[in-house]
Formats: C-alpha cells, sequence, structure tokens
C-alpha cells in the first residue's frame, strides 16, 4: 500500500510538472517573447542585432521559438522534463537579447533586455552538461554555476545595476528599473572582467563537453552528441567573440553579425538535436511495441525475461525484482544477483525501483530503450514482481517450515544421545551398586535382601523402558547408516510381521531419511500386531515410499501429511481391500 | 581368568571391578578409552576384555572398532562388548568378522553376575555369546525370505538358543528335551541349512550366522 501511495504521489507531480497545461503556456510565453522580439526590431531595425532584412530576423526569432517548442516537447518525456524546461529558458533567453534596444518602448521590456542579453550561453551550457537526465558531478555543477554567475551576473545583471541610460548618451531609451547608481567606471571593469572571465569559462564547458563525449560508449554518445555538439560550437563561438572583444578587440559590425547569424544557426542545431531524440525514440517505441505484443500473446505471462532476451539478443539477460527487505529476487521468487561483470540498469516507475536488468554491459546505455521497456513492460513488470513476493513469501515459508522439523528431529537425536549417555549409563551403575549392597549386606538381613531384589527388578524394567523410549526417539540407525537400516531395524521391534521390499541403500538428505521413516515407524506404529509391507522406490522426482497394512486406518494422519509437507512431500491414503489400507508418500529429494 | 575392562565410565569400572572379586574372574586393569585398552591388551596379554561400545573420542562405535582390532591383533584375547544399544546391527557387525571368541550384551546385564560371568566363561572358551533381547529381536524380524523360515518352530528355538550361546546340554536344560531330541533338532537344522560338510563346531557357529545375519546383510565399516 505504501509503495503504491508513493507511486500515485509521483505520478501526480508528474503530471503537475510536465502536463500538456505547462508545454503549452511555455510555447505561448515564447510566441510572446518573439513577437515582442520582433516588435522591438521592427521599430528600428538598424539597431536590432539582426540587422535590416527580414531573413536574419526570421532566423533570430525562429532559433528562439525553435528552442522553446523544442523544449517543451522534450517536457513530455519524463527523463528529459528538466532539459526540455531549461531548453526553453534557453530559447527564452536567446529572445530577449533583442530587448535592450533604445526603442524597446517599456522599462520593464528594456530592463529585461539589459539584465539577461548574456544569459543564452550559460542556460544552453546547463542543457549540454544535465542532458538527457544527469546529475551533474561537482566538476559538471561548478562549471554550470560559474556559467551563471559570468554570463547572468558579471554580463548581466551586474552592469545592469550601475547603469543608467540617461549618463550613457541615450536619451530615448526606457528607464533602467534595476538602477542602483550610475557608475560608468564600474561598469566597464565589470564587463571587462566578465569578458575573460566567460571565454575562459566557456573553454572549460568545451573541454568537459568534448571529454565527455569521448569517454561515452557509443551509445551513449548518439544519444549525447545532438545536442552536446551544437552547444559546443555555440559556446565556442561565444568564446571567440568575448575573447576578441576582451583582448581589446573593436567592435565590427559584419563580424559581429557573422557571429550572430551562427549562432542562431547553432541554436536551431541544438533545437534539432534534441528533436532528433524524440523521432529516434519513436523509433525504438514502434521496435519495442513488438515486446509489448509478444507479452501481451504469450499466453503465460511470466516469461519476461526470455522475451526481453530475444528482442535485446542477450541470452544471459537476468530480470531481477526487489523485495520489501531489499532483498532481489527473480521471477520465481528465488534470490538471485547478477552476474559478475554484468551491467544492471534499473527499471523505475514513478522514481520508485520496480525492476533491475542485467544484461551485457552497455546494451541499454541508451535511456531511451529502458524506458520504452518500462512502459512497453510494465504491466508484465508488476504482475512478475508481484508473483515473485509471494514466491519469495511462499519459499521462506517452507523453508522455516522445513527448519522447524529439522529443529524438532535434531532435538529427538540429542535427547535419545543424553538418554543413552546420561540416564541410562547412571542406572546401569546403580544396578550395579545394588548388587554389591545385596552381596555383602544381604547375608546379614534377609529381609533387606529380598527388598534390594525387588529394587533389582524395577530397576531392569526401568533401563528396559528407558532403552526402548531412547530407541523410539531416533534411531541411532538412522543417522549412522540410513533410511534402509533403520527400516529394516522396525522390523525387529516385535509383534508384526514387516515385510521389506526394494529398499535403497544409498543414503539420501538428513530431512529426507527422518521423514521417510517416521512416517513409515508411525503407521507401524499405529497398526501394531497387524502385517505391513513397506516398498520404498527411488523414482526420478524424489523417493516414493508405500506402506500397506492389513488394518483400516482410522485415525487422521494430518501430523504424518505436515511432517512430509514440510519437505514439499505428498501423502495419500486409499483403501485397498476389505480391510487393508494403503498410504503412500513421495518426497522430492532435489533438496 | 584374567580380565581388562575398558568403559568411560568411572564408577561402572570400579563397581564390576568390586562385584568381580567375588568370583574367579581377576581384574588386571580397567581403562577408559580404546586406546588405553590395546595399551593394556599388549601389556598384560589377559585372557578376556570387557568393552562399552561407546568411548571417546565420539562416542559412536569405538567399542566395536576396538574389539575387532584386539581379536585380529590377539587371537587369544576373547571380547565380550557392552552395549546400551538394542539395535542388532552392531551384534551383527561384530559377528560378520569374528566367529567365535565374542560376545554382545546389553549394558545392564553387569548386574547380573552369573549371566556376565557365563559369558565371559563361554567366549573365553571360543563361542560366541548374543544377548538374548537382540536374539529375540533377531528371531521375530521377518523381512526377507531365508533359509531359516524353512525350520520348523521347535527347530528355530534351538538355533536361538544356540545363538545365545548354549551348548548342547544348556538346550537340553532349558527346552526339557532329552540330549538325543536335542541331536535331532541340531541334526535337521544342518540339513536345512545346508551345512554337512564342516566339523561339528564350525557347522555350529555357521547355523548360528545364517540365523543371524539377514541374507541383505549389508556390510558394515
Amino acid at each position: 500500500m505504501v509503495y503504491q501511495h508513493r507511486h500515485w504521489l509521483c505520478h501526480y507531480q508528474h503530471m503537475v510538472q510536465t502536463g500538456n497545461l505547462g508545454r503549452a503556456s511555455i510555447v505561448a510565453a515564447g510566441l510572446v517573447m518573439a513577437s515582442m522580439s520582433v516588435a522591438v526590431a521592427m521599430r528600428d531595425p538598424d539597431l536590432s542585432l539582426a540587422g535590416p532584412g527580414w531573413p536574419m530576423l526570421v532566423l533570430e526569432v525562429g532559433a528562439g521559438l525553435l528552442l522553446v517548442v523544442a523544449g517543451a516537447a522534450a517536457m513530455a518525456r519524463r527523463s528529459t522534463s528538466t532539459a526540455g524546461v531549461l531548453l526553453a529558458c534557453a530559447g527564452g533567453a536567446w529572445l530577449i537579447r533583442e530587448w535592450n534596444s533604445p526603442v524597446a518602448g517599456s522599462a520593464v521590456v528594456f530592463t529585461i533586455g539589459l539584465a539577461g542579453a548574456s544569459l543564452c550561453p550559460a542556460v544552453a551550457a546547463h542543457v549540454a552538461v544535465i542532458y538527457p537526465n544527469f546529475t551533474p558531478g561537482r566538476l559538471g555543477g561548478l562549471v554550470v554555476s560559474m556559467g551563471y554567475l559570468v554570463c547572468g551576473f558579471l554580463l548581466g545583471l551586474g552592469p545592469a545595476l550601475f547603469f543608467d541610460p540617461a549618463t550613457q548618451g541615450c536619451n530615448q531609451c526606457p528607464r533602467n528599473l534595476l538602477l542602483v547608481r550610475a557608475e560608468n567606471a564600474w561598469i566597464s571593469w565589470l564587463t571587462r572582467v566578465g569578458l575573460w572571465a566567460a571565454t575562459l569559462w566557456a573553454c572549460a564547458l568545451v573541454v568537459l563537453l568534448v571529454v565527455r563525449l569521448l569517454k561515452a560508449s557509443v551509445a551513449r554518445r548518439r544519444v549525447l552528441a545532438p545536442v552536446a555538439l551544437p552547444v559546443i560550437g555555440y559556446v565556442g563561438l561565444v568564446a571567440w567573440s568575448d575573447g576578441r572583444l576582451a583582448g581589446g578587440g573593436l567592435v565590427v559590425e559584419p563580424l559581429e553579425a557573422w557571429f550572430w547569424s551562427w549562432q542562431a544557426v547553432l541554436l536551431c542545431l541544438l533545437a534539432a538535436g534534441s528533436a532528433v531524440t524524440r523521432i529516434r525514440a519513436r523509433r525504438t517505441r514502434a521496435s519495442l511495441t513488438r515486446l509489448a505484443l509478444d507479452l501481451g500473446r504469450s499466453a503465460d505471462r511470466n516469461d519476461l525475461r526470455s522475451t526481453l532476451a530475444a528482442v535485446l539478443d542477450d541470452p544471459d539477460l537476468k530480470v531481477l525484482y526487489p523485495l520489501a527487505d531489499g532483498s532481489r529476487v527473480n521471477a520465481a521468487g528465488l534470490p538471485d544477483a547478477p552476474q559478475p561483470g554484468q551491467s544492471v540498469t534499473e527499471l523505475a516507475h514513478g522514481g520508485v525501483p520496480v525492476a533491475w536488468l542485467s544484461h551485457r554491459p552497455r546494451l541499454l546505455d541508451d535511456h531511451l530503450v529502458v524506458e520504452e521497456i518500462t512502459t512497453a513492460a510494465s504491466l508484465t513488470i508488476d504482475y512478475e514482481r508481484l508473483r515473485a513476493e509471494t514466491q519469495a513469501q511462499l519459499v521462506s515459508l517452507r523453508a522455516s517450515r522445513a527448519r522447524i522439523v529439522a529443529a524438532s528431529d535434531a532435538e529427538r537425536q540429542r535427547l535419545e544421545r543424553n538418554l543413552h549417555d546420561g540416564a541410562q549409563q547412571r542406572l546401569v551403575s546403580l544396578a550395579l551398586a545394588l548388587r554389591l549392597a545385596r552381596i555383602t549386606g544381604g547375608e546379614r538381613s534377609p529381609a533387606d535382601g529380598i527388598r534390594l531384589d525387588a529394587c533389582a527388578v524395577e530397576l531392569a524394567s526401568a533401563l528396559e523402558d528407558l532403552r526402548d523410549l531412547a530407541h523410539g526417539l531416533y534411531p541411532s540407525a538412522l543417522a549412522d547408516e540410513g533410511l534402509s537400516a533403520a527400516v529394516e531395524l522396525l522390523a525387529e521391534s516385535g509383534s508384526l510381521t514387516l515385510k521389506i521390499r526394494r529398499l535403497p541403500e544409498r543414503r539420501y538428505p538428513a530431512a529426507v531419511e527422518s521423514a521417510a521413516y517416521f512416517f513409515v515407524a508411525e503407521i507401524v506404529r499405529r497398526c501394531a500386531r497387524e502385517n505391513a509391507s513397506v516398498v520404498v522406490t527411488d523414482e526420478a522426482p524424489g523417493l516414493v515410499i508405500e506402506v500397506e497394512v492389513d488394518a483400516a486406518i482410522d485415525r487422521e494422519l494430518v501430523d504424518l501429511e505436515d511432517r512430509l509437507g514440510a519437505l514439499d512431500g505428498r501423502m495419500t491414503v486409499s483403501r485397498t481391500g476389505n480391510a487393508a489400507t494403503k498410504v503412500r508418500a513421495e518426497l522430492p529429494c532435489a533438496w | 581368568m584374567r580380565l581388562v575392562i575398558a568403559d568411560d565410565e568411572v564408577l561402572l569400572r570400579q563397581g564390576l571391578t568390586r562385584l568381580l572379586e567375588t568370583t574367579d574372574v581377576e581384574v588386571i586393569a580397567s581403562v577408559g578409552d580404546a586406546s588405553a585398552l590395546k595399551t593394556a591388551v599388549a601389556e598384560y596379554e589377559p585372557d578376556a576384555v570387557i568393552v562399552d561400545i561407546k568411548m571417546p573420542p565420539t562416542h559412536t562405535d569405538e567399542g566395536i572398532t576396538a574389539a575387532l582390532d584386539i581379536r585380529a591383533s590377539h587371537p587369544n584375547v576373547a571380547v565380550l562388548v557392552l552395549s546400551h544399544y538394542l539395535d542388532s546391527r552392531y551384534a551383527l557387525r561384530l559377528l560378520e568378522h569374528q566367529e567365535g571368541s565374542v560376545g554382545y550384551l546389553l549394558k545392564e546385564r553387569v548386574s547380573d553376575l552369573a549371566v556376565l560371568v557365563d559369558a565371559l566363561r563361554r567366549v573365553t572358551e571360543g563361542e560366541c555369546v548374543v544377548d538374548p533381547t537382540i536374539v529375540a529381536r533377531l528371531m521375530s524380524r521377518r523381512t526377507t525370505p531365508s533359509p531359516v523360515q524353512m525350520l520348523s518352530e521347535r527347530e528355530r528355538e534351538v538355533l536361538s538358543l544356540m545363538a545365545e550361546g548354549h551348548s548342547n546340554l544348556g538346550i537340553c536344560e532349558k527346552l526339557f528335551l532329552s540330549p538325543r531330541t536335542v541331536e535331532a533338532h541340531i541334526g535337521h537344522i544342518f540339513a536345512k541349512l545346508k551345512l554337512t560338510e564342516s566339523t561339528d563346531y564350525h557347522r555350529r557357529v555357521r547355523a548360528v550366522l545364517i540365523y543371524l545375519r539377514p541374507s541383505q546383510a549389508r556390510t558394515t565399516g
């Protein structure tokens, strides 16, 4: 119940986070921002970054919009939802670059444009570092936060705090709402430091991404490259341009336009790269639909393992399921573990692991395949997991039953030894002492002698009782020599004629031997003074013991059934004649 | 008669020693385990040893093993094994390997001095002695068809007394029969068990063994 509760909670959160409504509003916000950028640029094309001419404007606004749409699409997938949000943000950050124009028209738009003018590379870098659903390591986290510090503060918010349009000679500019104090010197200092820092940061990021791409496996690289390569290109261009300016280069209009248009192209490629991933996801889904169909078609739906092994072409693939106590079992509920050298991939449902696949290394590096497996096989996984849980409980219950019986056998054996070694020894010594007393003291007092003789007789019968008791508890022959020796000794115990046929001589596990022995002994005991025959055969699945007695067994044999059941054995009772009963026990020996 | 006692129970050793002081049996040594027993046998060359089946270190069948070892190394030393076990298999194991000069008694017989001394005397004379309780259990064992099944009730009685170690005369007294009748029974037994070629003494022992050893007797040890 707890698990289900969590599961639904996560699912709900997920719907809110990435539901259709959220995606639609993000696309709407993107459209609004794009139209504002167009409006600003159209007001005075000469002042716009796109310059005069609509193809450039279309490229600029198109790059931003494409990023927003690609981001919204990526949000639909659970694994890329965070990356999707960031992708849309990068689009937004690209669009607001146009807003710090003197013709922005509104103070709010102008101020946002001032503060966020250089934010886009930081957000794009963030996308590339976490894509598709990476948790950035310490180095990645540092690079991402440095990006926000450099691009967001040193080159954006920081100068914006001290930028007064009026003192900069821009009289038509709207008011800077963030202005704290007009300090041109601080602005130029911050910008100079920011440009150097941005250059260094961009180089660090490019190195990080290139190293990661080189270290990734082929399948992994196929996922990372469509997003990482455009970002490497884009940030590389930013580094080049910023480095040139930091080194004292002058703003040369055609060069700036060249930088700018290539940045726009690379951002379009970034949006396309994220879409490629979606298209590949579609294709994977199509191929894995076969899996869902296969699983749905198979009459016995318990074979996820072999279906997956066939679909993924990995015969050694294992499916493991979690138990409440943290251990892992296979579909049969038996404890299992990944083979050494195999990779393990977690299949999760709403953040909670529901199964693990153990497979050959790198087979499932592509998260899309993993997601598709989780989706296509989710019913089968749930079914198998629940069944495995039940099976595991059964296995542990059976083991505990077997342990209880084994403990009682051990206790019987211990008692038998104690009686022999303790009580019986003492009584024999006592009998000796009594005999000595009789010899030495008997002559003096005949009456005492008679009493001592009576004691000796009592003692002898006590010893006899004790010996029978010990023998009945656990015949030592059973432990020493096994089933056939012990059953043969039953024939000596007296009143009944026991015919024994076909007793296997070999030894069996102690639990099996004692279950079989006590089964025979108990039936023979209950129908004393009748004829009984015992047939023991060692057949393929285990040991079959048939006891036929010339009597009707009226009493319940539940205790015997329990004893056999503890070893997965079965018992059947059948009337074979007028007053004859056949009791048959089957004991599997695969223990 | 010179005797060595081996039993890990000190009280029993002492009691038995004192009890035997009243007879003509001389206890020349009493030891607590099998290896000490073997040393004592080598040193004193006694006429007989009494050995407890359970002794250190494992407390299972050291006595039987020691008995067989002593019989092999010192054929002149008779061995009487004492046991708490009702199982015939230890007795059979002893008789599998020895055709005479061995005995197997339940431990509580030690308090019956007459039985004990009689058993000691008979094993030193080369006979084999088996406790009546065990013989009775073997007699009631009807597991597999054996030549013994062909014997008449009376013949079986005679045979089981032979197994307990009684002489012809003893059997006569027990069954209130004339020596001639007993001899006739024994002759029938030998014939039915197809024991016609050997000397009288060996035939006796072998008849007893056929009786005691079930046809599907397992080789043990």
